[in-house]
């Protein structure tokens, strides 16, 4: 699982019929500290995120069955929007990942 | 899943047998990485998206059930075409200042405000 930000809204009227009635948010990386990283998902849509929010997005069959749809062509999904966070003071001091 | 413009197609008549009756595009993701392996990805297409459009694509398993055959020997496909991508300030201007790829500052300055 990893954490991102919600950023946008994508709509698609044609699909394929097993995503029919999902909704597409487009979801900025961080790296859990809240700086944006150079990855964008698009992330169906399970708990009714809001723009802006921080939310924690799975990937591959957690993301079907966090939809219930386990045979749906979806592979990333939106399964908590977060409240609070808390990282340890040596965490925090850390600088930006490598990969960044 | 990801977002990205469909940039071309790609024809082959050699294939393997489970994936004969496929159409493959090439697909720019909408990332903003730099690494060149991201650069093109070749999705399976079952519903008619054409160049020059955006599509959301999905890989794995997700991607075999878009196509309706879980045996067969592909790991991306398209599950949509784009209508709009709304981006929300303050994120839209950011990421149109980071922006690296054309046809994602394309799509940006297209994209509609999101109050």
């Amino acid at each position: 699982m990893r954490t991102g930000r919600v950023i946008g809204e994508v709509w698609a009227t044609k699909r394929i019929p097993s995503t029919v009635g999902i909704k597409w948010l487009l979801v900025r990386a961080d790296d859990g500290k809240g700086r944006e990283r150079n990855e964008l998902w698009v992330a169906a849509d399970t708990v009714d995120a809001g723009l802006g929010d921080r939310v924690v997005v799975v990937f591959g069959r957690a993301a079907r069955i966090s939809i219930g749809r386990p045979l749906a062509a979806i592979e990333c999904a939106t399964i908590g929007v977060i409240d609070r966070e808390e990282l340890s003071q040596e965490e925090l001091g850390r600088a930006k990942l490598p990969a960044d | 899943m990801f977002i990205g413009r469909v940039v071309g197609t790609v024809w082959a008549t050699k294939k393997t047998e489970s994936v004969v009756n496929l159409r493959w595009l090439i697909v720019h993701p909408y990332n903003l990485n730099k690494e060149p392996t991201r650069d093109i990805i070749v999705v399976a297409d079952t519903i008619g998206a054409g160049v020059g459009e955006d599509v959301v694509c999905a890989f794995g398993r997700a991607a075999r059930l878009a196509v309706g055959n879980e045996n067969a020997a592909i790991e991306a496909a398209v599950i949509g075409i784009v209508d709009r991508i709304d981006i929300a300030e303050p994120w839209r201007r950011r990421l149109a200042e980071q922006a690296e790829i054309i046809s994602l500052s394309e799509a940006i300055a297209t994209s509609h405000d999101n109050e």
